[in-house]
C-alpha cells in the first residue's frame, strides 16, 4: 500500500476553508433590502426619478406617497394648469391659500427680499412678454420691458394677515422655481411619512438625498456639463442629506433670430440672464437650494461672489466665458471638476 | 536507519508530526471546493451584475403610457409616438443614442446630441424619456442639470 507524501501543513486547509466561505457567503448579491426599488418616468411637466431603499412594499408605497404629493403641489402651484389655485390668483387677484401655497407665498416673499430682489416670482410678465408661455419666442422692445419692470416686486403682493393675498393688477406669478423645491420637499416628507428612510429623488434635474445606503457608500451626483454630452462637470460626494440644485440657460429657452434667450430673467433690468451657462448650488433643504441657485445664476458675478460669500454657499459657476469657478464653501465639496 | 534500528522515540516523533501535513488528495479536495465556490458565487452574481446594454424608452401618447426597454443595440432608427407627433432615435455601435427628429419647437433634445449610459436624454414637449436603466457600481445616484 502506498502512502501518500504530505506537503503543506494541516492548518492551510483552515485557509483555504475560509476563503470559500468568504467567497460564498461574504460576497452575497445584493439583496432585496439592498436592491433599491427605482421610479423613473413624467410627472406634470418634468422628469421624476425617485429610488427607495428598504423592503420592497415600503418603498414602494413611499415612491407612491413621494408621486402624489407632487401632484398635490402641482394641483396648486401650476402656472399653466387653469384650476390651480395659482392661476384662480393670477385670475382673480385674491385668493385665501390652502395649507399648500400658503408657505410658498410666504417662502416668496422671504425670497424677494434675501434675493435682493432676484428670486422673484413676479418675473412671469417678462417671461409672457418673451413669449416662453406661448411658444412664440420674441425680444420685446424697451418700452414692453419698461411696462412690464413696473409690475415686477413683490410689493404687488399684499395680504391681510397673511390669510388673504391680493394681486396687484396686471401682474403675474409663477412658482416654477420655489415650487420646484417645495415639490422636493413634500415628496420627502411623504416618504418619511411611509417609513422609508434612505431615498433619492431627482425631479427635473433638482436633487434630494437622505440616509445610509446598504453597501455604505456616499451618495454620488454628477453636475451635468452644458458643453459636452458625455462627461460631467464636476462629482459631489456625501453621506449627509443634501439638496443639489442646477440653474441653467440650456434646456428653458426660446430662440430668436437664432440666439437664445435662458429663462432665467434679471427682474431689475428685465432682459434674459446671461452671466452663466449653468450655476450648480448645495444646501440642507431643496427650497433654499432653488431660490440660492436662482438668485446666483440672475446676479452679475461680482454681487453673486458678495452672495455666496455673505451666506457660505457651497456652489459651482460656469460662466459663460472663462473658466470654472467655486465659492469658498463650495471648495471641498466638489471634486473631478472639468475646466 | 533500517527498521530494525528505528527507535521507539522516531515513531512516537512520526506520529506526532504526520497529521501535521497535508496529501495530494487533499489539495485536490481543496482546489475542487474552491472551484465550486466560485462557480456558485458566478452564477449568483450573473443576474445581478448590472452591466449589461439596456435601454428603456418610454413615451406617452394620448395619455397613454408607453414602456419599452431594449435589450440588444437597434439597428436602425425608431420612431416613437409622444404628444406633439413621432420623434426619431438613432443607437450608435457603441449603444449610444441620439433624437435625430422631433416636432418640439426647440429641438433641444437634438440638440443634447449622443447620450451615453448613465445619462438619460428626453424630449419633455413630446413626452419622451430615454434611459439606460442598468446600473454600473460606479454610475452616480444622479445627475444635477
Amino acid at each position: 500500500m502506498s502512502v501518500e507524501t504530505r506537503i503543506l501543513p494541516w492548518w492551510s486547509i483552515g485557509i483555504v476553508g475560509i476563503m470559500a466561505l468568504y467567497i460564498v457567503f461574504g460576497s452575497q448579491p445584493e439583496t432585496e433590502l439592498e436592491q433599491p426599488f427605482r421610479y423613473s418616468g413624467f410627472l406634470m411637466d418634468s422628469i421624476a426619478n425617485i429610488t427607495a431603499y428598504g423592503p420592497r412594499p415600503v418603498a414602494s408605497a413611499a415612491v407612491d406617497a413621494a408621486l402624489a404629493a407632487m401632484r398635490r403641489l402641482d394641483d396648486a402651484a401650476s402656472f399653466h394648469r387653469p384650476d390651480s389655485a395659482l392661476a384662480r390668483l393670477n385670475r382673480d387677484r385674491k385668493i385665501v391659500p390652502d395649507a399648500i401655497l400658503a408657505p410658498i407665498l410666504r417662502a416668496s416673499s422671504e425670497a424677494a427680499v434675501i434675493s435682493e430682489g432676484y428670486c422673484d416670482p413676479t418675473f412671469a410678465v417678462l417671461h409672457r412678454s418673451y413669449g416662453f408661455y406661448d411658444g412664440h419666442g420674441r425680444l420685446p422692445p424697451d418700452s414692453e420691458i419698461a411696462a412690464d419692470l413696473a409690475l415686477i416686486g413683490w410689493s404687488r403682493m399684499t395680504s391681510e394677515f397673511e390669510q388673504t393675498f391680493h394681486l396687484a393688477s396686471g401682474a403675474l406669478i409663477d412658482l416654477g422655481g420655489i415650487g420646484g423645491g417645495f415639490a422636493l420637499q413634500m415628496a420627502a416628507d411623504a416618504m418619511r411619512a411611509a417609513s422609508c428612510t434612505t431615498f433619492f429623488i431627482d425631479d427635473g434635474g433638482d436633487l434630494w438625498m437622505e440616509g445610509s445606503k446598504p453597501d455604505k457608500t456616499p451618495w454620488r451626483i454628477a453636475v451635468r456639463d452644458p458643453r459636452s454630452d458625455e462627461r460631467s462637470l464636476a462629482m459631489i460626494e456625501t453621506y449627509e442629506p443634501l439638496a443639489v440644485s442646477t440653474s441653467g440657460d440650456y434646456e428653458r429657452f426660446v430662440e430668436v433670430d437664432g440666439r437664445r434667450y435662458g429663462h432665467i430673467m434679471d427682474p431689475h433690468t428685465g432682459r434674459s440672464a446671461a452671466w452663466y451657462r449653468s450655476v450648480t448650488v448645495l444646501a440642507s433643504d431643496p427650497v433654499t437650494a432653488e431660490i440660492q441657485g436662482l438668485t446666483l445664476f440672475a446676479m452679475p458675478p461680482a454681487e453673486g461672489r458678495n452672495f455666496a460669500d455673505k451666506y457660505r454657499i457651497p456652489a459651482l459657476f460656469l460662466p459663460a466665458s472663462g473658466p470654472v469657478w467655486l465659492t469658498a464653501a463650495g471648495e471641498n465639496r466638489f471634486s473631478e471638476i472639468s475646466q | 536507519m533500517t527498521e530494525l534500528f528505528r527507535s521507539d522515540n522516531d515513531e512516537a516523533q512520526e506520529r506526532r508530526v504526520a497529521p501535521r501535513f497535508l496529501t495530494m488528495t487533499d489539495i485536490r479536495l481543496c482546489v475542487f471546493l474552491v472551484v465550486i465556490s466560485l462557480m456558485t458565487w458566478l452564477a449568483s452574481r450573473s443576474g445581478n451584475s448590472g452591466s449589461a446594454w439596456h435601454c428603456r424608452v418610454v413615451s406617452i401618447a394620448s395619455s397613454r403610457t408607453v414602456d419599452r426597454v431594449f435589450s440588444t443595440i437597434p439597428a436602425s432608427p425608431l420612431e416613437v409616438s409622444g404628444r406633439l407627433g413621432t420623434s426619431t432615435l438613432e443607437w450608435d455601435k457603441m449603444g449610444r443614442v441620439r433624437f435625430i427628429a422631433s416636432p418640439c419647437p426647440h429641438h433641444v433634445c437634438i440638440g443634447q446630441g449622443w447620450t451615453s449610459p448613465p445619462f438619460s436624454v428626453a424630449c419633455v414637449p413630446n413626452g419622451i424619456l430615454v434611459e439606460f436603466p442598468s446600473r454600473h457600481p460606479n454610475d452616480p445616484d444622479g445627475i444635477s442639470r
